[in-house]
């Protein structure tokens, strides 16, 4: 009734031509851009890293990251921070020494004068992320603190320019 | 005369197993790929010393390097030096630079502490003495100043100057 039945459709070839131009660029890009840190470092979500022009590469430390609200140890919350001070957490002004920090940290040299647990076998440094608004008067603490349970070396991680 | 031999036909390449590798490797490479690339600045903490290097025989006086002293206040920076020189030498190294047009002079740290380098060019070591309030973007950017001077952004040929910074506060 309805006049003609349409064709059935033979066996069609995609061009894969196009695709495969636009597959070759993607896969260029990201070879450049491939990354071969460290995975050791994460950087904090809630910290805004200042830029520097250091180009020295990262190595394997102790993350210690001090975000505008709390400070941590390899991913742990040792402290608040409220208005760019600790909250709630003990702290031994005259020391200059954030007390759970300290033994943190002092857990941490004893365990590594027993195990070899540093991987690059050099001095176990800091790696300390900040927010880049971060005032200097917390900082020394945390800085202080390190030095004191033995770590005074520092890598301050920063975004390149 | 024409020639009799037949034309072949064109070959269609099976782009299959290559696209298949492609999209193999893309997510691959995603993951791995940096977006924003991550450096380090090496910094250290004074320490306390026993005195024991220093016991018996008498220190070789060195007069081709200073220890620097950088303050950094919020009225700008103030310049220090220390060393085996005179006093009267120390002090001419010394001084302040001011905020320009309430930021800090950076360009102007820079090219101080590069003058100071080049006159006393065994020098290595900085000491950044923040106040309380300077945020940490700023003791950065003046351990950017005083560590390194890029002569060619393009070809990344940089000039060492105090790579050896030492972060303390003012007592």
């Amino acid at each position: 009734m309805f006049g003609k039945k349409t064709k059935p459709i033979e066996g069609m070839d995609l061009n894969l031509t196009s695709m495969m131009d636009m597959f070759t660029i993607i896969l260029v890009f990201l070879i450049f851009s491939f990354s071969n840190q460290d995975q050791n470092l994460k950087l904090d979500p809630d910290i805004t890293l200042p830029e520097s022009s250091a180009a020295i590469e990262f190595k394997w430390a102790i993350n210690i990251n001090l975000t505008p609200t709390e400070l941590r140890v390899e991913g742990n919350t040792i402290a608040k921070v409220k208005n760019g001070k600790f909250a709630g957490v003990k702290v031994d002004r005259d020391k200059k020494r954030v007390v759970p920090l300290f033994n943190w940290l002092k857990k941490a040299k004893d365990i590594e004068a027993r195990e070899k647990v540093n991987p690059t076998g050099d001095e176990t440094v800091i790696s300390f992320q900040a927010d880049k608004n971060t005032p200097f008067e917390i900082m020394d603490f945390v800085m202080k603190t390190a030095a004191q349970a033995g770590y005074p070396n520092f890598r301050f991680v920063v975004l390149k320019t | 005369m024409k020639s009799k031999r037949e034309e072949t036909p064109p070959v269609a390449l099976n782009m299959v197993p290559i696209m298949n590798l492609f999209l193999a490797m893309i997510p691959f490479l995603l993951m791995c790929a940096a977006f924003f690339q991550v450096s380090v600045i090496n910094a250290s903490v004074p320490a306390l010393s026993d005195g024991t290097d220093a016991a018996g025989d008498e220190p070789k006086k060195e007069l081709k390097k200073v220890t620097v002293n950088l303050q950094i206040g919020q009225d700008g920076f103030s310049l220090s030096a220390m060393g085996d020189q005179s006093p009267e030498e120390l002090q001419k190294i010394g001084g302040k630079i001011p905020k320009k047009a309430k930021e800090y002079d950076f360009e102007k740290l820079a090219e101080r502490m590069k003058a100071i380098h080049d006159k006393y060019n065994k020098s290595d070591t900085v000491i950044i003495l923040p106040a309380k309030d300077i945020l940490y973007d700023t003791i950065v950017k003046a351990m950017d100043a005083s560590r390194e001077r890029i002569t060619d952004k393009r070809l990344d040929i940089r000039e060492h100057l105090f790579t050896n910074a030492v972060v303390s506060s003012i007592l």
